[in-house]
């Protein structure tokens, strides 16, 4: 009994990690099809095709975030689900500004601060994904040169600048639910490195301060 | 009946002529015919012909590779001939047996979004005055225990992820009918955007913001949410072919809460960004004409 239930436990472990994993990947695609939009320049002249193509970046976000409630839903990572869902929110609220620019050559002086914007959260989901140490400040200063662009040049050449304001502060709450993220990963693969370094040295470990 | 019992039905009868037709007219006697039948039946609404011919495309090019592979006695012909007659059943099947309607299709799938997201909105704004759970739900009623505060949010939430995998795709399907896309494309789209602002609505109605702030704002927003959720009913009134009535476009009531909100916060870029629950009001009062828009033009698309 104590072998099934062994082996039942570690078959939800591997489809927790998949479902977290499945969900953040979706993501990475997500947004990397949201910062490519802006800056596709027949984006009006095919209007069809991008919006089926973000139909179905939606439908495979929430086929993610179905499969991510299912298997989190009774485990100690439910604190961590929030927190997860609320990184789609931000998505979708970042994909606001699609809408609300009426003229898109203004994304045009925006490129280059899309673009590293975009390589960064690849760089961070990746390395989420792979357990890694996940350094945001690279990302925090994509954000603060986006913040210097707009209040230099797009609040004086847009008409409507408050609505980069508005971008601007989604990045910034996506900075912060990022680093809770990758604090909570983080820490739980310290605790798996600490768990080896003390089998191979025959640590105590009883007395680490494991995370929750 | 619905579409999805008339789709199986259809199957099924379509799939019994065939069998009686391999029966007495095919000339393989592998049951190559009903197959066929079944195969090209499965397509999806209101994609019947382009579909069932790339299927029937796809059938004769597996039959001939394996032809290829098996050297049978049998002519080759045959089992093309038996493909071919297969797939005039299927075709023909799903034209005229039982076929799918697309629009009662797409108001079947579109309907559960449409009251999700009401749901969703009175759960959102719920959340966002911190108003006392058994006050209002999207009828003015008294509000169940199941739209209780943040669990309220979440369960809204979850229901309406679950209703919007549903949504028809088959709108965006190469052959779809075409006096249909336009029209069908447009409204789904519109469907969808509505759930996207109220995703970055809730995003937002998360943050704590100053209790003297919502106080003050608190009359006009709850009359404001009062207006969309009657544009919700009277979307659904219409998708649900019953009878219409006029109402307010409530344009009013949200330059009141423009102006209401300028009186507290100055609406310039310097003051507004010095605290972040100005950015993310004004965002989301921002994101409330949004969903008038859109709410306005789908009333217009339906009309």
């Amino acid at each position: 009994m104590l072998f099934f239930s062994n082996i039942f436990k570690k078959l939800k472990k591997i489809k927790r990690k998949k479902a977290i994993v499945f969900y953040l990947s979706t993501l990475n695609q997500f947004q990397h099809f949201i910062f490519t939009m802006f800056l596709q320049k027949d984006y009006l002249d095919r209007l069809d095709d991008y919006e089926k193509k973000m139909h179905q970046h939606r439908l495979k976000v929430f086929l993610a975030v179905g499969k991510l409630r299912k298997n989190l839903k009774w485990t100690r990572y439910k604190n961590m689900l929030s927190t997860l869902i609320h990184l789609y929110e931000i998505m979708f609220s970042l994909y606001e500004l699609n809408q609300r620019v009426k003229d898109r050559t203004l994304f045009d002086v925006c490129a280059i601060e899309f673009k590293s914007l975009s390589l960064q959260l690849d760089i961070i989901f990746k390395k989420i994904m792979h357990k890694e140490f996940v350094d945001l400040d690279v990302f925090s200063s994509a954000i603060v040169s986006f913040d210097e662009l707009f209040r230099s040049t797009l609040q004086i050449i847009s008409p409507e600048p408050i609505i980069f304001l508005f971008f601007v502060q989604d990045l910034l709450a996506l900075y912060q639910e990022l680093t809770s993220v990758s604090r909570f990963f983080n820490k739980r693969s310290h605790f798996l490195l600490v768990k080896t370094k003390a089998k191979q040295q025959d640590f105590d470990y009883q007395k680490w301060d494991f995370p929750g | 009946m619905t579409q999805k019992l008339r789709f199986i039905l259809s199957n099924l009868i379509g799939v019994s002529i065939a069998i009686l037709v391999n029966i007495f007219f095919g000339l393989t006697h592998v049951y190559l015919i009903p197959l066929t039948t079944f195969v090209v039946m499965q397509t999806s609404t209101g994609n019947v012909i382009y579909q069932g011919l790339i299927r029937l495309m796809s059938v004769l090019f597996v039959i001939s590779l394996i032809y290829i592979f098996l050297h049978s006695q049998i002519s080759l012909f045959y089992y093309l001939h038996d493909a071919a007659l297969g797939a005039v059943i299927g075709i023909l099947s799903n034209l005229f047996i039982l076929p799918r309607h697309p629009d009662i299709e797409f108001r079947e799938r579109t309907i559960p979004v449409l009251e999700a997201n009401q749901k969703y909105f009175a759960a959102i704004i719920q959340e966002l005055l911190n108003q006392d759970p058994e006050t209002i739900d999207t009828q003015g009623n008294n509000l169940s225990h199941s739209h209780k505060g943040r669990s309220g949010t979440k369960n809204a939430q979850i229901w309406l992820e679950k209703k919007i995998i549903n949504l028809p795709s088959w709108v965006y399907a190469s052959g779809f009918d075409s006096g249909l896309r336009r029209g069908h494309q447009f409204f789904l789209n519109r469907t969808e955007r509505i759930s996207d602002i109220l995703f970055s609505m809730h995003h937002l109605a998360c943050y704590k913001f100053d209790e003297d702030l919502m106080d003050r704002l608190h009359s006009i927003f709850t009359e404001c949410a009062g207006h969309v959720e009657k544009f919700f009913t009277l979307i659904l009134t219409i998708m649900r072919l019953s009878k219409t009535y006029a109402i307010n476009d409530f344009l009013e009531e949200l330059e009141k809460l423009d102006k209401k909100f300028r009186e507290i916060v100055p609406y310039d870029l310097e003051t507004i960004d010095i605290r972040r629950d100005y950015v993310y009001l004004g965002e989301f009062i921002f994101l409330f004409n949004e969903l008038r828009s859109v709410l306005i033009k789908l009333i217009q698309a339906l009309r």
